[in-house]
């Protein structure tokens, strides 16, 4: 893990310093949740589930028809970030809109890593002993929330990103 | 992000036709639920970047959500409803809609 921090605003854009077995990681990754999205039904595996909850709670016909009108929106959008995220994997710079499609990535590699690993709310090291069969994916699933809250840091206060024609109140 | 239209599936569903005469009078609500991946620092930016909230408001309902399980973050008919619900579901968060009551 880099000593310095991972990413800094200059002019506008984003320098990323990040070392070379980092940037495997996030190809591998990238690789693995690729996998994952373009095999697995959501319905036969939780971590895949995770990505794409329901709309209706307890309405499975709503919820079905929900899913029906977005067709393939959620998970081509998904694939789509993961294709940013490796085709930049050894930039210096990124810009913000990049750097923003990598803390959706990251986000979506903690969901399916965490699911996997069950994490919970009271989750410690501790639950993750060397010699654990989870032990190497809890040590991933800590450096990419270390790395998700360097990226938020980077990014500061968001600009609101409003769908086309709505009206929000504050 | 693909915009919701309700009607065009094509699976149709068959409801009792008396069930949403009185849906122009209640807004719909989104809700977030508690899980415990996400970032609270995440899900305030979430809130602040999808709404336009202030970040007073964004980190208040990402401690409703923390500390009671979840938070109605927004409202209004339900095509803006399922096009929020779908929006906070590509940022990874665990969001549902239902009628107010």
């Amino acid at each position: 893990v880099s000593v310095a921090q991972p990413f800094r605003k200059r002019r506008g854009r984003f320098v990323v310093n990040l070392g070379i077995g980092e940037r495997e990681l996030l190809v591998e990754l990238c690789r693995q949740s690729r996998e994952l999205l373009a095999s697995q039904d959501p319905s036969s595996d939780p971590s895949v589930a995770r990505l794409f909850p329901a709309a209706y709670k307890d309405d499975p016909l709503r919820s079905l028809e929900f899913e029906t009108n977005l067709g393939d929106a959620p998970r081509s959008g998904k694939l789509a970030a993961i294709d940013t995220v490796e085709r930049t994997v050894e930039a210096s710079e990124l810009s913000e809109e990049e750097l923003l499609v990598w803390m959706g990535a990251v986000n979506d590699f903690r969901l399916l890593l965490g699911t996997r690993i069950d994490i919970t709310e009271e989750s410690t090291e501790r639950d993750y002993p060397e010699g654990d069969t989870n032990y190497d994916a809890f040590q991933v699933y800590v450096y990419l929330t270390w790395l998700e809250d360097r990226m938020l840091r980077a990014l500061g206060e968001p600009e609101a990103e409003l769908p086309k024609g709505s009206v929000e109140r504050g | 992000m693909t915009s919701v239209s309700i009607g065009t599936a094509p699976v149709q569903v068959d409801r009792p036709t008396g069930e949403e005469v009185h849906e122009p009078d209640l807004p719909w609500i989104v809700i977030v639920w508690n899980d415990p991946i996400n970032l609270m620092s995440y899900v305030t930016w979430v809130f602040m970047r999808l709404f336009g909230y202030p970040r007073e408001k964004a980190e208040r309902l990402m401690w409703d959500v923390h500390t009671k399980g979840k938070a109605v973050v927004s409202s209004g008919p339900r095509e803006k409803a399922e096009s929020d619900v779908a929006r906070l579901h590509a940022h990874g968060l665990w969001a549902t809609l239902q009628k107010d009551t």
